[in-house]
């Protein structure tokens, strides 16, 4: 039974049911509501986000569901990603930040965790300094916080 | 319907029940991702790469600091697990070397001319483990710990050996499994007559087999190739015997290593 979604700009979209219960938060609110034809509105994602989200929930349709616990213990995560999640990855920071916030909001595990895998990737080996013109953040340190912070990280300096 | 469609409103709207984000939080940037979502990202990073993110932003160092505590925790508990494994493991080890060394100490003694007979032809070396061929007069000391069950030898001979159709034998301290051999072997004590002066061993074999072609040197083996050798001619006797003397032992493959020495 297909389900249909509405993003925040009015855009509608029908899935197959499965596909729209990749998302944790649909699955409850159609457990909760039960069957209907009635669009469920997403008024947190955009129509291109809903879209990139429906494509990668629609790739991972036969996948096992991750339970939450299982990926709670961070020693399980793996900081390997498949070859078509990376290229599903490959977007605009922007977009990247938003799927990031959409598979956050919608409760799909699998998405977030490629997409903070990907960031992960794009963080490592990078300076302070690069990792704050990359994701374009202010320095709000103070420079007498900075040397703080400099002076007990020197442990790792010396291993 | 229209109720219907009211309640799946109030539901999809700002209610999130995964990462309690608002409306809000939609407008954040980088720099101010929501706890869980940096939490998440922070935990794909080792504690190496964690050290630069904490100086990023107050906002990065707080979330990287409980990242880096919770890694440095973590393989804190590792590294206390690695070492009590590995004390148990030595533990285990020592236990297993006790219950070896009451085993070898339960075997019966070595007879009393396991020593003493062969002093002429095994010697005990540093370097070389057991030697065997060397002249009478030359090893002594070692025949006098004839009774020493934990010297090398013993320890070698008895080591992981059944004892289970075990022949010993009389005059060599070589014990061989008689019966897994498709050949007959013999040893000097066929030749009751063994020379005891003080020429060299390949001497004394020489001058004898040129006499009795089934003379064998004290420690060597011979292998007939028929069963009754001693019935046989003394030119088929030369022809069909080989003779070994022990010339080393193999610690690592626990293996006494033979040298054919007749025919040449």
């Amino acid at each position: 039974m297909p389900v249909v979604l509405t993003s925040s700009d009015s855009e509608t979209f029908t899935v197959d049911k499965e596909v729209a219960e990749r998302s944790i938060l649909i699955k409850n609110m159609i457990e909760d509501v039960g069957e209907s034809d009635s669009p469920i509105p997403l008024p947190n994602v955009s129509s291109a986000v809903l879209k990139k989200v429906i494509e990668f929930c629609d790739h991972h349709r036969n996948d096992p569901i991750q339970v939450q616990d299982e990926t709670d213990d961070p020693r399980k995560r793996s900081n390997d990603i498949e070859e078509w999640d990376m290229k599903f990855m490959q977007v605009d920071q922007e977009m990247l930040f938003e799927i990031i916030l959409a598979a956050n909001y919608l409760d799909i595990k699998t998405l977030l965790d490629v997409g903070c895998t990907t960031v992960a990737n794009l963080i490592k080996g990078k300076t302070p300094e690069e990792i704050r013109k990359l994701f374009n953040i202010v320095n709000d340190f103070t420079p007498e916080e900075e040397a703080q912070i400099k002076k007990e990280n020197e442990w790792a300096e010396d291993r | 319907m229209d109720d219907h469609r009211s309640r799946i409103s109030s539901l999809a709207s700002p209610m999130p029940s995964h990462g309690a984000l608002s409306k809000s939080t939609l407008l954040c940037t980088w720099s101010d991702l929501p706890f869980e979502i940096l939490l998440c990202t922070f935990h794909h990073l080792t504690v190496e790469q964690l050290i630069p993110c904490q100086l990023v932003s107050r906002h990065f160092r707080t979330v990287a600091r409980v990242v880096l505590m919770d890694k440095l925790g973590g393989q804190f508990l590792r590294q206390q697990q690695r070492e009590q494994q590995q004390e148990a493991l030595l533990a285990q080890n020592k236990q297993q070397q006790k219950s070896q060394r009451a085993w070898a100490d339960s075997l019966p003694p070595l007879p009393s001319n396991h020593y003493h007979n062969n002093s002429s032809n095994i010697a005990y070396s540093s370097t070389h483990g057991i030697i065997a061929g060397r002249e009478t007069s030359s090893s002594s000391s070692s025949s006098n710990g004839s009774t020493d069950q934990h010297h090398p030898l013993h320890n070698h001979l008895y080591q992981n050996q059944s004892m289970e159709g075990l022949s010993e034998h009389p005059q060599t301290d070589l014990h061989i499994h008689r019966q897994s051999h498709g050949y007959n072997i013999a040893t000097h004590s066929q030749v009751s007559s063994a020379s005891s002066s003080s020429s060299t061993l390949p001497e004394q074999q020489q001058r004898k087999s040129r006499h009795d072609a089934g003379y064998v040197a004290p420690g060597n083996i011979a292998l007939f190739l028929f069963p009754y050798h001693d019935h046989t001619p003394t030119g088929w006797q030369e022809r069909q015997s080989v003779i070994m003397r022990c010339t080393g032992v193999d610690r690592v493959a626990e293996q006494l290593i033979f040298s054919p020495i007749h025919p040449d």
